[in-house]
């Protein structure tokens, strides 16, 4: 373990210390108007930009747009400044999201949150980044940007058993990566993860495991396959209003086993009389019902 | 609602001094009604002097080694709070430190035994999370980045110890956390970008349960004459675990209309145990119909789990309105564990038992998707996806089958959508998916199904946006002996207007969830209903009046829920806010809310709780 974090660590700093110095260009000659003349006619965008954290690019040589950093977005604007006509600069909330992406993805396309970009709902459905960042004013990173368009899932969290989001402790993007994800619906990764963004297990950390008797459906479907993670008019945001009906439609003892749909654990693991109300809630017993350190049948 | 969001995290005020809002105050439950228990399993706010929430930020002019400090926290004194720090300097570092506090209670009879005094599966416990992400030259080609970060969880609770034939409940005492550390680097050209990862944890888990008097349990019927209890039980984990993962994801752009990427993981979690149970009292041994009067049993094992997965995609634009993209990812699990056990019966050691078990999971899934922009004002899409694995897992308890079952997951889904934008202001986006499959896990998975989700936006003049939304999925699986039908839509509309005067939103979604499946009864074989229904109606209102030429202002509105079906719930939440200026950077705030929750089959769980908030702003 040592011996891998120190490798990772020469790695780093190694290539900290190669890597090449960055061009400079010289940006008047290529048809740049320089950041004074666009604050001449936009002095509210100019304000408002210079706040956010964009902004320092104008202040900051090192990443190359000093003096610039307004046509590092829009694109050069000379012609444009000379012309004073609008179609020759990029304007972001007229362009097609396509083309104001591509201006923003021109410095972020890979950050480590866009990793499964392409994949993402947000790519395919043509939603720009516009949609949710604010450059000439930053948004709060909170439900509420997410919120103006996911209306349905508001509604959700309308319900009594919900994850609190107006408390300021959880937020939309702890289990959602809105840049894009392998997972479905941009999941950072629920107990069945295939990267490595803790999502649902980051708060959840006990449901994490490996366990010696692991229940399946959460590491092949996810916690979604019993979970409302939203919100819910069921406790514990379940799927169902009693805990039996959730468990039984699995544990059917239908069909048998080995027939040729191959259907996982259709046999009820125990013969309980569901007239009982103890029996009507199977977690009262199998209180381990995530996976078991110890039992088969998630008792202890 | 989103209105309500909107006040829950001000604004950071920036400038180059250092500025600070912040919001003080106290707040009373003058009206409490009903089941206090669940209450606090829905809302939990609580009476006395709360640091509501603060912002501040700075922006130094000048300073080499610093472009932002901001600070956000909410709820201080509240079950729920939070610190959020962030301090960057362009090129050079990116740091972010963040801090939860969540108070997580939860008692409510309906979940688990009714007939019961005792809260079981109940718990009183906080979790506390930190992390602190360090990134280094931010923008650069070369950018190392490390994190590490820990969550933890303690409290108490009410869980019960099963030993044979009845389950007890029991104090618990809880605490379990993970620490969790990750380091690597991004490097990006205008060709390659690549970001190589390692990271790990360490997690430990140390719940106990205790009984110290008589207890008799769930169970009320006696076994043979006699009545199941127990005098004195304790039950203890001792479970730790460590996990080492590495990960490498690569894009290159060898052209200008081609991307490629791939992406590689593998983790090696593995966990140790140590578990021990000492019961004494009236206990039944099923397997030699025997009354003991004590039992210890000790447990000790450990469980490995390597996974492995990649993915890979290549996206073609051939022409400025053609974008195909082709992907395929593969995810490779194995859960190994063994056991070794022991156990005596009245101070009689019984033979000693080993047990191993097995998880074994692949999966696979391709997928080819393309856009095509008609029109400017009109985008097309289609696809198809393919999706196959199989899993191997224990047989249950009670089958008779070989003792690992397999499943088998075959499924094709076809793929459309299109995106329209026939004026600038509206934008309509829609998308479907239809699944056919002949294999699937389980009996409730997405086998037959369709789904649809139609979402527009329009952007009206004068301050006014209105968009609406509507989503159906149907499922089934016709196998006999399945025979699964389900299906839920949900449809809703929203409407917003902002202006200087003020700001109305109100939303409004309706949603229907009905879910038919057979099973049989476990104990009489007979075949049961279970048939899950869910019609609900959910509203939110948030309507603002800024005072003209001061910044005080008037909210009123909330939201409510109602749902009929197999759960029927009415949760209401009206509310009232309230902000006079009484200096130029003082402002008195007022705030009452009323939160109330009922359900027709559970009318013990009732509740009603007033809460008036008072106290003051501070800041620009």
């Amino acid at each position: 373990m040592r011996a891998e974090a120190g490798l990772l660590l020469l790695v780093c700093w190694g290539g900290l210390l190669a890597a090449p110095p960055q061009k400079k260009k010289d940006r008047a000659a290529e048809g740049y108007a320089g950041t004074e003349a666009c604050v001449a006619c936009h002095e509210e965008q100019g304000k408002g930009y210079a706040k956010t954290r964009h902004g320092a690019l104008e202040r900051e040589a090192g990443q190359g747009w000093k003096d610039y950093s307004c046509e590092a977005c829009h694109g050069p604007g000379q012609k444009h400044g000379e012309a004073a006509e609008a179609k020759f600069i990029l304007n972001h909330a007229k362009a097609t999201p396509k083309e104001a992406d591509a201006s923003c993805l021109g410095c972020h396309k890979n950050q480590a949150t866009h990793a499964g970009r392409v994949h993402g709902s947000h790519s395919a459905g043509q939603v720009g980044c516009g949609s949710c960042h604010g450059v000439h004013q930053e948004k709060p990173h909170a439900a509420a940007t997410c919120g103006g368009c996911h209306t349905d899932v508001v509604a959700q969290f309308l319900r009594p058993h919900a994850h609190r989001i107006t408390r300021g402790t959880v937020e939309c993007v702890d289990c959602h990566n809105p840049h894009g994800s392998l997972e479905r619906a941009g999941l950072r990764g629920t107990a069945r993860t295939r990267n490595n963004e803790p999502g649902c297990l980051n708060c959840h950390a006990d449901k994490r495991g490996p366990f010696a008797f692991e229940h399946a459906p959460m590491r092949l479907e996810g916690c979604g396959s019993c979970h409302e993670p939203h919100g819910s008019a069921n406790p514990r945001m379940l799927n169902r209003a009693e805990v039996m009906n959730l468990c039984l439609e699995c544990h059917a003892n239908l069909p048998a086993p080995g027939n040729r749909t191959g259907t996982l654990g259709a046999v009820a693991p125990g013969t309980h009389d569901l007239r009982l109300p103890l029996y009507r809630n199977c977690t009262t017993c199998h209180t381990k019902i995530h996976g078991s350190h110890v039992n088969r049948d998630f008792l202890r | 609602m989103r209105r309500a969001l909107w006040l829950a995290i001000p604004m950071v005020v920036w400038g180059q001094a250092p500025e600070v809002t912040t919001e003080v105050g106290y707040r009373a439950l003058p009206s409490t009604r009903g089941d206090w228990k669940s209450y606090r399993s829905v809302d939990n706010l609580a009476e006395g002097p709360r640091f509501l929430q603060f912002a501040g930020a700075w922006t130094p002019a000048g300073s080499r080694g610093l472009d932002a400090l901001r600070v956000t926290g909410s709820g201080w004194g509240d079950p729920m709070n939070a610190l959020h720090l962030t301090m960057d300097k362009a090129g050079l570092y990116r740091f972010t430190f963040g801090y939860r506090n969540m108070a997580y209670f939860n008692a409510l009879p309906s979940f688990a035994n009714p007939l019961n005094a005792f809260s079981q599966r109940s718990f009183d416990t906080r979790q506390r999370l930190w992390n602190a992400d360090l990134d280094l030259r931010p923008g650069k080609r070369l950018q190392p980045f490390l994190s590490v970060g820990r969550q933890s969880s303690n409290g108490f609770g009410v869980s019960p110890i099963v030993v044979d034939e009845n389950s007890y409940p029991a104090a618990s005492v809880i605490d379990n956390g993970y620490l969790q550390f990750r380091g690597g680097v991004h490097y990006d050209t205008e060709r390659w970008r690549f970001t190589l990862e390692q990271g790990g944890g360490r997690f430990h888990d140390d719940t106990a349960l205790r009984i110290e008097e008589r207890n008799t349990g769930n169970r009320l019927l006696p076994y043979f004459g006699r009545r199941l209890a127990l005098d004195r039980a304790t039950q203890a984990y001792a479970v730790t675990g460590q996990n080492v993962y590495s990960s490498a994801e690569v894009t290159v752009s060898p052209w200008r209309w081609v991307d490629v990427t791939g992406q590689f993981f593998y983790s090696q979690p593995n966990s140790d145990v140590r578990f021990s149970e000492n019961a004494q009292g009236t206990l039944l041994w099923l397997e030699t119909l025997r009354f003991v009067s004590g039992q210890q049993s000790l447990v000790t094992g450990y469980a490995n789990q390597p996974r492995t997965s990649g993915a890979g995609s290549v996206e073609v634009r051939p022409w400025s309105r053609v974008r195909i993209l082709e992907s395929w990812q593969t995810t490779r699990m194995h859960n190994a564990a063994s056991l070794t056990g022991l156990t005596t019966l009245d101070q009689r050691a019984l033979p000693g038992r080993s047990e191993g078990d097995r998880l074994v999971w692949n999966e696979s899934e391709q997928q080819v998707q393309a856009w095509v922009d008609v029109a400017k004002f009109l985008t097309l899409q289609g696809g198809h996806r393919y999706l196959w694995g199989d899993a191997g897992v224990r047989r249950g308890t009670l089958s008779t089958g070989p003792a690992q079952e397999a499943g088998l997951l075959r499924r094709h889904v076809g793929l459309a959508g299109f995106v329209l934008r026939p004026a600038a202001r509206l934008t309509l986006n829609a998308n479907a998916e239809v699944g056919r499959g002949d294999r699937t896990y389980f009996r409730t998975s997405l086998q037959n199904y369709e789904r649809v989700r139609v979402r527009a936006r329009y952007r009206m003049a004068d301050g006014w946006q209105a968009s609406g939304h509507y989503h159906r999925t149907a499922n089934g699986n016709p196998t006999p002996g399945v025979n699964l039908r389900f299906a839920a839509q949900q449809a809703g509309a929203s409407v917003q207007w902002t202006r200087r005067t003020g700001s109305v939103t109100a939303d409004y979604a309706r949603s229907t969830l009905w879910n038919d499946l057979v099973f049989l009864d476990p104990e009489r074989y007979a075949p049961l209903r279970s048939l899950y229904r869910d019609n609900a109606h959910t509203a939110a209102l948030a309507a603002t009046w800024n005072w003209p030429k001061s910044r005080g202002s008037v909210t009123v509105g909330g939201s409510l829920f109602r749902s009929a079906g197999s759960r029927p719930t009415r949760y209401y939440q009206p509310l009232a806010r309230l902000l006079v200026p009484v200096r130029k950077q003082v402002q008195l705030l007022g705030e009452w809310r009323q939160v109330s929750m009922g359900q027709a089959f559970y009318a013990n769980e009732a509740f009603g709780v007033q809460q008036i908030t008072i106290g003051l702003r501070l800041g620009r």
